[in-house]
């Protein structure tokens, strides 16, 4: 299986609809590659939804479509037990989280007890309801959007929720020339028309394929000092977890893989690194706007 | 004070592994030779220091040339004040201070380094000991450092630091193979030692002096014997024999000083010992004395090169100790039956004409209740002794001061009291008066056993004399009037014996043995004397006939010289072998960074195209501007990220990266 042309095909198919974001769209590839969740953040109408559908149309996956509101209770998404009068039983109705692909769409606009609810259901990847363990679909991604902090009435995910997400994108403007192409070619594709590029087996030979890529002291060694520096050096307000050097590393092997290659080099670390570590970083209050992970990448020498 | 917050410079950090390494040498030539090298030296390093942080400018020419011409004319003036040998050492203390001024290259670094050996090898004539061998190896360890770190300079000092242990360590045991194999060849050239004065006993002994060497915890000597050790009312060290007496003091006859100045042959007395008798075989390591002097036990026969045994049957040797020096004796516990007289009768009977009218009028009655006889001689001894023994006469450290011309008269009917000199002296006077040849014998009393390096040790305070009378038939018998006074002496050592009383080395309050009662402390001490015994045994007086000693134990073999060539060669094949070892191991472990200096080489000739890479990018981030820049080296550079890549991240044999790296250097050498 070729791993790189696969992938290439997907990101040529899911550009179709999100046009001119083709790095956006391979790091969100390489997240679900490396079973990641990914956070995509940025202002109402860039094409979050649609990226997002995208994805799940090219992977031939189940997908469904949460739109997080004020009002939005845990069972709406995770499922409710209802009592059947025909049977005098209660039965378990599974709430929208049952599918391989989960939009949480404005997820910080929820209160945050429905966060955390869905935030626990992507660790755990099960649900237990009225004491039954229900799991999830496998596999299951959790792809949510966030509106950036300053709009009203929204509840900003804490740092310890954030660093669920593997990997957080931003969209931003489309370019001149690609927005004009949108615009030219507005309904001529469709997400529903999309081929399926990748099926679920090739999805789990990939996923398993991400475990065995090459990793040498030398780039651990450089990662380590990436790390360390982030924790020593003042400007950062927080250091880097050892959950987020698993994280760097773990995509960083399914960015080599979409690359070609069965061994990380510091090229792919770097690649991959802003979308890993940027939300690990930065605090809320820079939200949006840091350039950290690559002040820090500007520190350390690769070799 | 900016300079605390940033990182050191690299001369900051050369200078804080120098300064403590300098400091040390710097100490060591100021005592011994200019005490004012130090402050040159501090001058110079505070200086450099203030410029280094930006507090004072850059030195210039003139300032510059004005040091040089003050630290020449300092060394010329020592040289006219002292001696030109001095004035050598101290140009190049002065040498160093100036280097340390304006050290830039790794040259000067070099030479400091190259100055700092020389320092520490001219130290280390004068300070052999173990204490100052070790402050002068720390010196040396950290000059080390301050060269790895101008060579490696990402090091921090304690990086530098690691490493120069490392060195040591690797290096330590091919120094010791070396020290104790190669052969010793014999100096090329010899130093002339400045004279010091004499310590210990001298050859003029007045009653008083050996109470001040009681005052004394420095070492005399120490001995190691192999086998048996004789009992401890044996154990009289024979120094010195003191033959002519003025009335006041005894000192060394004029025939043997004659006889020290041509010594003859050593067989001289030989042939008088009976070689049946039981024998003792022992080592003596002397302390410097400065003297002539060695110490055995009766009767002595030396097994070392250049130590004769005198008439008088102590040991003398050609030059004077200087430094610590070791010999090994033989000695026979009796004094020769055979009658063995000469010049020294008459000698032995020297008084002086008149003084001391009390003293001799004893010897006269004595005389005449026991008349000249063989047997009577001994009878009279004794009834002397006893003398000393019922009458009140006491041992003390502090005897009161005597008159100088009738010493005897005073100690024996007035103040009654004195130390072991006091006793032997008028012992021998009186003996004399009646006619019987006697003489002073000055030495060493007893000694400490130090348990855990199984050897005795002689202090200055174990000083002791007595006497030695002539007696027909018997030849010279020993007697030690001390003995009779205070018994306890000859079993006790003087430390023991005055332990409750307050006067025992009274002005040296620090001194360990004071606290011997106290387990911890006498452990301690016995440890240090005996880490400084071994240091002397193994080290200092590792000379020839040691190692011949040595090679004859671990290989069984005569030493001829085909046997030392065998030697030779085997060691440089083993030493080399040890280095193309390690040469080895360094190149396995230093691949990466083989990788580095080559990548760092083409970035060197990219940036000759002004192109440089950013920190933290990654070579293929290189790329782009490359292709703007100097298209024409792109397709080197992208087979020279291709190599990077294959050697740095992926999981390829050691031989084939051996390979890879090899073709980057090509490649890189393309580049440039």
């Amino acid at each position: 299986m070729d791993i790189e042309r696969i992938s290439q095909l997907a990101a040529e198919q899911v550009g179709k609809v999100v046009i001119g974001k083709q790095a956006q769209i391979k790091l969100a590839l390489c997240c679900l590659f490396a079973r990641g969740h990914l956070l995509i953040e940025d202002l109402p109408g860039m094409g979050k939804t649609t990226l997002s559908h995208a994805l799940a149309q090219v992977m031939g996956l189940s997908y469904r479509r949460v739109q997080f509101t004020s009002d939005l209770l845990p069972a709406d998404i995770l499922g409710v037990s209802i009592f059947k009068s025909e049977t005098q039983q209660f039965e378990f109705h599974q709430g929208p989280i049952f599918s391989q692909i989960v939009l949480a769409d404005e997820i910080n606009r929820a209160s945050p007890k429905t966060q955390s609810a869905l935030l626990e259901a992507m660790e755990e990847r099960q649900v237990t309801i009225d004491g039954i363990t229900h799991p999830l679909d496998e596999p299951f991604f959790v792809i949510a959007t966030q509106n950036p902090l300053h709009q009203s009435g929204t509840f900003p995910l804490p740092e310890s929720q954030l660093d669920r997400f593997l990997v957080r994108i931003k969209l931003g403007y489309p370019s001149h020339d690609a927005e004009r192409d949108m615009l030219l070619q507005a309904g001529s594709v469709n997400v529903s028309d999309l081929p399926v590029c990748i099926t679920p087996e090739q999805l789990q030979q990939v996923q398993a394929a991400v475990r065995d890529v090459t990793v040498t002291d030398e780039l651990i060694a450089y990662l380590l000092k990436l790390v360390q520096e982030s924790r020593d050096n003042a400007d950062f307000a927080m250091g880097l977890s050892p959950r987020a050097s698993k994280a760097i590393l773990h995509t960083a092997k399914a960015w080599a893989l979409m690359n070609g290659r069965n061994y990380v080099t510091a090229n792919d670390l770097q690649a991959i690194f802003p979308a890993v570590t940027e939300h690990r970083l930065s605090q809320q209050a820079n939200y949006g706007e840091s350039e950290q992970a690559k002040t820090l990448l500007g520190l350390v020498e690769p070799i | 004070m900016n300079w605390l917050k940033t990182e050191l410079t690299h001369e900051l950090k050369l200078l804080s592994l120098f300064f403590p390494a300098q400091i040390i040498v710097q100490v060591y030539q100021s005592v011994h030779h200019a005490w004012w090298a130090i402050l040159f030296y501090l001058i110079c390093a505070i200086w450099r220091f203030a410029m280094l942080t930006g507090s004072v400018k850059p030195i210039g020419k003139f300032a510059k040339n004005a040091c040089f011409i003050t630290g020449l004319l300092l060394v010329v003036f020592t040289g006219v004040s002292t001696n030109i040998l001095v004035s050598l050492f101290v140009m190049l203390a002065v040498a160093q201070s100036l280097k340390i001024l304006e050290f830039e290259t790794q040259r000067d670094v070099v030479s400091l380094f190259i100055i700092h050996l020389f320092l520490t090898a001219s130290t280390l004539l004068f300070y052999f000991d173990l204490m100052h061998s070790l402050a002068l190896a720390l010196s040396l360890f950290l000059t080390v450092a301050a060269v790895i770190q101008c060579k490696i300079k990402i090091f921090s000092p304690a990086a530098s630091l690691k490493m120069a242990s490392q060195l040591a360590l690797v290096s330590l045991p091919i120094a010791l193979v070396l020290f104790f194999m190669m052969p010793q060849l014999p100096p090329l050239w010899k130093m002339a030692k400045p004279k010091s004065p004499p310590t210990g006993l001298t050859e003029t002994v007045k009653p008083g002096d050996l109470a001040d060497l009681a005052g004394s915890n420095k070492l005399a000597f120490r001995v190691e014997f192999e086998g048996a050790i004789p009992d401890t009312t044996n154990l009289y060290w024979r120094t010195l024999v003191h033959e002519s007496f003025d009335g006041e003091s005894w000192a060394i006859s004029e025939q043997s000083q004659a006889w020290k100045k041509a010594i003859p042959h050593k067989q001289l007395a030989n042939q008088l010992i009976d070689t049946n008798q039981n024998s003792f075989l022992y080592t003596v390591i002397a302390e410097p004395s400065h003297q002539k002097w060695l110490h055995a036990l009766d009767i002595a026969y030396p097994l070392a090169d250049k130590v004769y045994l005198t008439p008088d049957y102590n040991l003398v040797r050609t030059e004077p100790v200087s430094a610590r020096m070791q010999y090994k004796i033989k000695s026979y516990m009796h004094l020769p039956v055979e009658p063995y007289v000469d010049f020294s009768t008459a000698q032995n009977l020297q008084l002086p004409a008149d003084e001391n009218e009390q003293a001799r009028a004893l010897a006269q009655k004595l005389r005449q209740q026991y008349p000249d006889d063989a047997e009577n001689n001994e009878l009279l001894i004794n009834a002397l002794l006893r003398r000393f023994n019922q009458d009140e006469y006491h041992y003390t450290l502090k005897p009161p001061r005597v008159s100088q011309y009738n010493g005897i008269d005073d100690f024996l009917f007035e103040s009654k009291s004195g130390f072991c000199a006091h006793y032997a002296s008028a012992f021998t006077f009186v003996v004399r008066a009646a006619g019987i040849p006697a003489r002073v014998v000055s030495g060493y009393l007893g000694g400490e056993w130090n348990p855990q390096g199984e050897y005795l040790s002689l202090y200055q305070y174990d000083a002791h004399a007595w006497s030695e009378v002539y007696l027909q038939n018997k030849g010279w018998v020993r007697f030690d009037p001390t003995a009779f006074v205070a018994p306890d002496r000859v079993e006790m050592s003087v430390q023991d014996l005055f332990k409750e009383k307050e006067d025992f080395l009274p002005d040296n309050n620090f001194a360990l043995v004071k606290y011997q009662e106290l387990p911890f402390v006498s452990d301690v001490r016995f440890w240090l004397a005996n880490v400084d015994y071994q240091w002397t045994r193994w080290i200092i007086n590792y000379n020839q006939s040691a190692q011949e000693n040595l090679l004859k134990r671990l290989f069984g073999q005569k030493t001829d010289w085909t046997f030392y060539l065998y030697l030779i060669s085997f060691l440089c094949a083993s030493i080399g072998l040890f280095v193309l070892i390690i040469w080895l191991i360094q190149r396995y472990k230093k691949q990466p960074t083989d990788v580095v200096k080559y990548y760092h080489k083409a970035l060197k000739a990219l940036s000759t195209q002004g192109i440089d890479k950013p920190i933290g990018a990654t070579p293929e981030q290189l790329v782009h501007e490359i292709e703007h820049k100097a298209p024409e080296l792109l397709p080197i550079w992208h087979k020279i990220i291709q190599l990077l890549n294959d050697i740095q991240y992926r999981n390829l044999p050691i031989k084939t990266k051996r390979k890879l790296i090899s073709q980057l250097r090509v490649e890189v050498k393309k580049m440039q």
